[in-house]
């Protein structure tokens, strides 16, 4: 496999970050503005269900592919060698760990 | 001389729409061919289809002896091979200096100064690429590909709406990867600059290929003077003393 170079994989991280705050965000505002059912226990502020997570860390890594492509970044790497699920993996690591460290922290 | 890149009998159609029938191209070592044909005959879905951006609904792509029936461009280029799109290759969110440092590090025979330096681009270096003109970012985008040491270099429509003295740059870049055994395939409507540039010729017409042979020959085919070139069009042949590229 080979990593897109610097300052290419820099940009993609940091995109990536900035995409999925403001997923997030919007994503937790969503889950706030829904009632709950009647005699549910409270989930923990801030928390989001399982495939919700999963769909914000989806969307933060398509919509990373999708700026880059916007910058005619895909291109450019692809061709020095870099495959397009390299760039896929690469936009979608970060979010994933941010998903995770979120879930466990509020719930803690 | 077997051929570094060959595609062979390709067949594409969009819709009902049949653009390629038998379409066959190839590129050898140390060698220019260029790929001329009227607007929207296919010439660029033929090289999509060759560099594995498209995918064809037959026919093959051989590249260094290795058939595919579906090539990737990542995996083509990890053996060399250097697409040159129309237009828009370089990011917009980096200056030439980075694109050039990124094709350092994944590439470490690559030869940026030479090529920074034979496309004159020295002193647009830390800039991004939409502060250069059409004519300067095609130069950097060509410089990118010599830096890469191609191969095999695809360019589509390398000489489009550039300005002669770029043109003048772009060709001598060319020589120098077909003098590095790099083997160029060029495609175009500048007749004139292309069939000085070129050392061999391929004509797409009707959805096929025609190899109709050095400039020298293409020039003198009566089928493609005819449907291709024009009568206005005049070659060296017809004119002693006459400049190719000087009009008719």
């Amino acid at each position: 496999m080979r990593l897109p170079p610097q300052p290419f994989l820099r940009a993609i991280l940091l995109r990536s970050t900035i995409i999925w705050i403001g997923v997030r965000i919007a994503a937790t505002a969503v889950v706030r503005m829904v009632p709950e059912w009647p005699g549910e226990e409270p989930a923990p502020p801030y928390a989001l269900a399982p495939p919700l997570i999963a769909a914000v860390i989806v969307l933060t890594t398509a919509l990373t592919v999708l700026d880059c492509a916007r910058h005619n970044e895909v291109l450019y790497l692809t061709n020095l060698g870099v495959s397009r699920r390299t760039l896929v993996l690469a936009a979608g690591l970060l979010p994933l760990l941010y998903s995770v460290a979120t879930a466990v922290l509020v719930r803690l | 001389m077997n051929p570094l890149l060959a595609v062979e009998s390709i067949g594409k159609s969009f819709g009902t729409r049949i653009v390629l029938r038998t379409a066959s191209m190839w590129a050898h070592p140390s060698r220019i061919t260029v790929l001329l044909g009227r607007n929207g005959c296919g010439k660029t879905t033929l090289v999509k289809i060759t560099v594995g951006l498209l995918r064809a609904d037959y026919g093959v792509v051989i590249y260094r002896g290795l058939r595919s029936l579906k090539p990737r461009l990542h995996q083509l280029a990890r053996t060399g091979l250097y697409y040159l799109p129309e237009r828009n290759l370089l990011s917009s969110a980096f200056t030439l200096r980075e694109h050039f440092r990124a094709v350092r590090r994944l590439v470490p025979e690559s030869n940026v100064e030479g090529a920074v330096e034979l496309l004159r681009l020295g002193e647009f270096i830390d800039r991004k690429p939409r502060a250069l003109s059409g004519g300067e970012r095609r130069r950097a985008e060509i410089a990118i590909a010599l830096a890469r040491r191609p191969i095999c270099l695809v360019a589509d429509e390398p000489y489009m709406g550039i300005m002669p003295t770029d043109t003048e740059l772009i060709t001598r870049a060319f020589r120098e990867l077909a003098g590095q055994g790099c083997g160029v395939l060029v495609t175009g409507h500048e007749v004139r600059t292309l069939l000085d540039l070129a050392d061999e010729v391929i004509w797409q017409t009707a959805g096929t290929t025609h190899h109709i042979g050095t400039p020298e020959q293409a020039q003198r085919n009566h089928q493609f003077r005819r449907e291709y070139l024009g009568p206005g069009f005049a070659a060296p042949c017809d004119a002693p003393g006459r400049d190719a590229g000087s009009p008719p």
